[in-house]
């Protein structure tokens, strides 16, 4: 009996290693390819600038102090300046907005060389770069679903963004 | 008068040269090394489920490995103080040329041999092959690191350990095949190759052969986590390259060795017009299959400990290698016939 459990033990791992060697690799070739993740992924978030009414609710609420209110000339409020190195992406700001003028997507590629350059001004938070010209060479998108429990990468086109 | 000369000298031994030069000598063995750090990387890749090398060279990143070897010319080569600089720099290149000559007693085709050894092509083989670990325990020796030291040990442990069931083991194939030579023991497996009636044999030689050629789960001698590199740690720039390129060299001659031995070598039926290529054909093909297999325990098994292989290769590797060769001899002394039956001799 312990030959067979013995022999066992050597097939069955050499037998599953042999499967995922030749089946689809999990990883995706990141700048070319790109997970597209679910409808409520918290990333980046941006302004509907002409719905805000300057109440300062996101700012009160943010834990993390990121969000100053900030004047804008010709404006007759303040609207929201994100500073996004103190951001953790809670999205309590998006939730207690009362006009719904926050939104997060699924954006999170928001590295810059300069520290100061993760601040976003009210007129930077409303006109949120798109995907594209953030990752210039990616080619396609890769929508994540769950089916049966098991992660599985659906090749879709991108989704429409619903601004 | 002397390019006359000359022209004349290689044409009379063109066939030799093309041996030599192109196949089985130093071209395939060279491409086999590149091809097979290439391979390995991707397939151990695609079997963690990584994709592995993919942006230099078009087709899955296949000029990696040039790309690599270019970065290695170009490095400082480093050579540690108090170390003999000529030996420290010649040892790498002559542990290549060493482990490449065993290849020259593989016979790719009845009449497509480097040398046919007089008919002890088995124990040259076995001999050409045994200069390698003598060289590597040089080399980690001269190089004033401990762990080059313990990684050279390891080397001369566990290659003594299972060289000495790996030779039984291809005895009880010479006794079967009544002969030394490599062609002999080819033609011998006309009919059934030796894995059937070898089968014990073959299962220790396949432990011990990955023993010899440091695969895992037998890298015991340049064991990452323990020792850095083992043997090779001092080395760098391009000496480290023609280093690496011993990891490959003895997997090849060796698993052309297997092949010729217990899977009917070069044996197969035909498929091309021309029996020699299709001789290449069957055993090269044999070759990529055993070392497809081969590649591929460095994902799944972890590495042996020290005391666990020489448990492995002196407790029962040896015994059973024993075993197999007095129930060859005693078959073969008392019912010669049943080899008959089976095409051998
Ligand atoms: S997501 Fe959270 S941390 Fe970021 S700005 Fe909104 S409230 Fe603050
Ligand atoms: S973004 Fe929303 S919560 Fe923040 S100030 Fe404007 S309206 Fe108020």
């Amino acid at each position: 009996m312990s030959v067979i459990r013995f022999l066992r033990g050597i097939i069955k791992p050499y037998i599953i290693v042999f499967k995922h060697a030749i089946s689809k690799p999990h990883t995706i070739k990141y700048p070319y390819e790109r997970l597209m993740f679910s409808d409520g992924y918290r990333g980046r978030i941006s302004l509907r600038f002409e719905k805000c009414i300057g109440c300062g609710l996101c700012s009160r609420t943010c834990p993390n102090r990121a969000i100053e209110m900030v004047e804008i000339e010709g404006e007759k409020h303040s609207f929201p300046q994100i500073n996004f190195g103190r951001c953790s992406f809670c999205c309590l700001c998006v939730d207690v907005c009362p006009r719904g003028a926050l939104f997060s997507d699924e954006v999170v590629e928001l590295s810059v060389i300069k520290r100061d350059d993760l601040i976003y001004h009210p007129y930077k938070l409303s006109n949120p770069q798109p995907l594209e010209s953030i990752l210039k060479d990616l080619k396609k998108t890769i929508t994540v679903q769950i089916e049966d429990g098991r992660l599985s990468y659906t090749l879709l086109r991108r989704r429409e963004e619903n601004v | 008068m002397l390019i006359d000369e000359i022209l004349g000298w290689i044409k009379l031994n063109l066939k030799d040269l093309i041996q030599i030069v192109l196949f089985p000598g130093i071209a395939f063995i060279l491409i086999f090394a590149v091809a097979a750090t290439w391979f390995e990387r991707k397939y151990l890749a695609h079997s963690m489920l990584r994709i592995g090398p993919l942006h230099t060279g078009r087709v899955a990143g296949w000029l990696q490995i040039i790309a690599d070897f270019i970065k290695l010319t170009g490095k400082e080569v480093i050579t540690p103080r108090n170390v003999n600089v000529f030996l420290f720099n010649l040892l790498p290149v002559l542990s290549v040329c060493t482990s490449a000559i065993a290849v020259a007693f593989i016979p790719f085709s009845s009449d497509w041999i480097i040398y046919e050894g007089n008919g002890i092509s088995l124990l040259l083989f076995f001999a050409a092959a045994s200069l390698t670990p003598y060289i590597t325990l040089m080399l980690g020796w001269i190089s004033n690191n401990k762990y080059s030291i313990i990684g050279a040990m390891r080397v001369s442990y566990v290659y003594i350990s299972a060289e000495i069931p790996a030779f039984l083991a291809a005895m009880g194939v010479a006794i079967m095949a009544g002969s030394f030579s490599l062609i002999d023991i080819v033609e011998a497996q006309s009919r059934i190759p030796f894995l059937i009636p070898q089968i014990l044999g073959f299962i220790v030689f396949f432990i011990a052969f990955l023993a010899e050629v440091e695969r895992v789960p037998f890298d015991i001698p340049v064991a990452e986590q323990e020792i850095v590199a083992g043997w090779r740690t001092e080395y760098s720039g391009i000496n480290f390259g023609v280093t690496m390129m011993m990891d490959y060299i003895p997997l090849c001659t060796w698993t052309l060795l297997f092949v010729t031995l217990y899977l009917g070598g070069y044996q197969g039926p035909l498929i091309f017009a021309s029996q020699t290529l299709s001789n290449f054909f069957w055993i090269l093909l044999k070759f990529s299959l055993v070392i497809v297999v081969i590649l591929l325990f460095r994902s799944v098994f972890p590495r042996l400990r020290m005391d666990q292989t020489l448990r492995l290769t002196w407790k029962y590797l040896t015994p059973a290698a024993f075993l197999n060769l007095i129930i060859t001899a005693i078959i073969a002394y008392y019912y010669p016939d049943l080899f008959g039956l089976i095409g051998a001799s």
